[in-house]
């Protein structure tokens, strides 16, 4: 019997290479995607901005008060020790960090007066007063 | 008859071809993912409309046409706004008008920041967001005056770049 001809051979193993191939870049693809998505970076940007808005509405006269649990999970899951919250009432800049790189600086255009009485963290909580 | 012998087109040779081609995939899907990741952090529109609803909140609260013309209101005292954001920072605007109801003249009452005042302007015109500009806020009150018993209309526009 004639086995010259291997063709089938060729293809089958030609085709499961492709398939695997495939199956490994879109899955990197997807890892990547939910990564960056749920990054550090990310992170520190949306909750930078989202509480420089809660300040910026705040009304004259209010007191606020931000849950950060999320941030300090965050901050924990990258081993990051220090505080991931910093309000700058002298250049009206919210920074977080969650992991020891520069963290997300964000300004809010609300007239927070200086000190400690106006923003301060009490455990998981940022007070704002205005 | 025509030369079959050098037949080069064989997949090993095909398959630099294909992993370049994977890889300008895989690039486009990581410069279009964080493209938007980035705009759903975007949060220059809500900024200019909470900048717009704090200025026209205040101007109106308490009424005055007088007060609010005679040139000694305080609109970053009034409305707790911090002067040296707004006006150094270069990443936010705000441009406040006042006028009778049935006229057309507006008064300019404060203006503050940057100059998206062409910007904004456009944008307006256009009725559409343009990405690479300021994102503007726009917001219009009627207000009364017991004290004149007259009408008057507040506009407020208001803009952030801040990324």
């Amino acid at each position: 019997m004639l086995l010259k001809n291997k063709k089938s051979q060729d293809l089958l193993t030609g085709t499961m290479m492709f398939l695997i191939l495939n199956v490994i870049f879109f899955g990197v693809m997807i890892i990547f995607i939910a990564w960056a998505g749920s990054g550090a970076a990310m992170i520190e940007k949306k909750e930078a901005r989202r509480i420089a808005l809660a300040i910026d509405e705040m009304k004259p006269g209010t007191e606020l008060s931000i849950y950060l649990g999320d941030i300090y999970t965050a901050a924990r899951k990258n081993h990051f020790e220090e505080t991931p919250i910093i309000i700058d009432t002298s250049t009206n800049t919210v920074t977080v960090k969650i992991t020891a790189g520069e963290g997300h600086s964000h300004k809010y255009f609300a007239a927070v007066p200086p000190g400690a009485e106006s923003a301060r963290l009490e455990g998981e909580l940022l007070k704002i007063k205005i | 008859m025509i030369n079959l012998k050098n037949k080069k087109a064989d997949e090993r040779y095909l398959s630099p071809w294909m992993f370049l081609i994977w890889a300008i995939i895989g690039v486009s899907i990581v410069i279009g993912a964080l493209i938007f990741l980035s705009v759903q952090a975007d949060t220059r529109q809500a900024e200019a409309y909470v900048l717009a609803t704090r200025i026209l909140d205040c101007a109106s609260s308490d009424f005055d046409y007088a007060a609010l013309t005679g040139g000694k209101f305080d609109f970053y005292e009034e409305c707790s706004l911090d002067k040296n954001v707004l006006e150094n920072a270069g990443i936010f605007y705000a441009n406040l008008t006042i006028g009778e109801e049935n006229s057309g003249q507006r008064l300019q009452i404060f203006r503050a920041g940057a100059n998206f005042e062409v910007e904004c302007g456009f944008q307006r015109e256009a009725n559409r967001a343009e990405k690479g500009f300021a994102q503007c806020s726009f917001k219009q009150m009627s207000v009364y005056d017991a004290k004149l018993k007259k009408t008057y209309v507040l506009e407020v526009t208001a803009a952030s770049s801040q990324r």
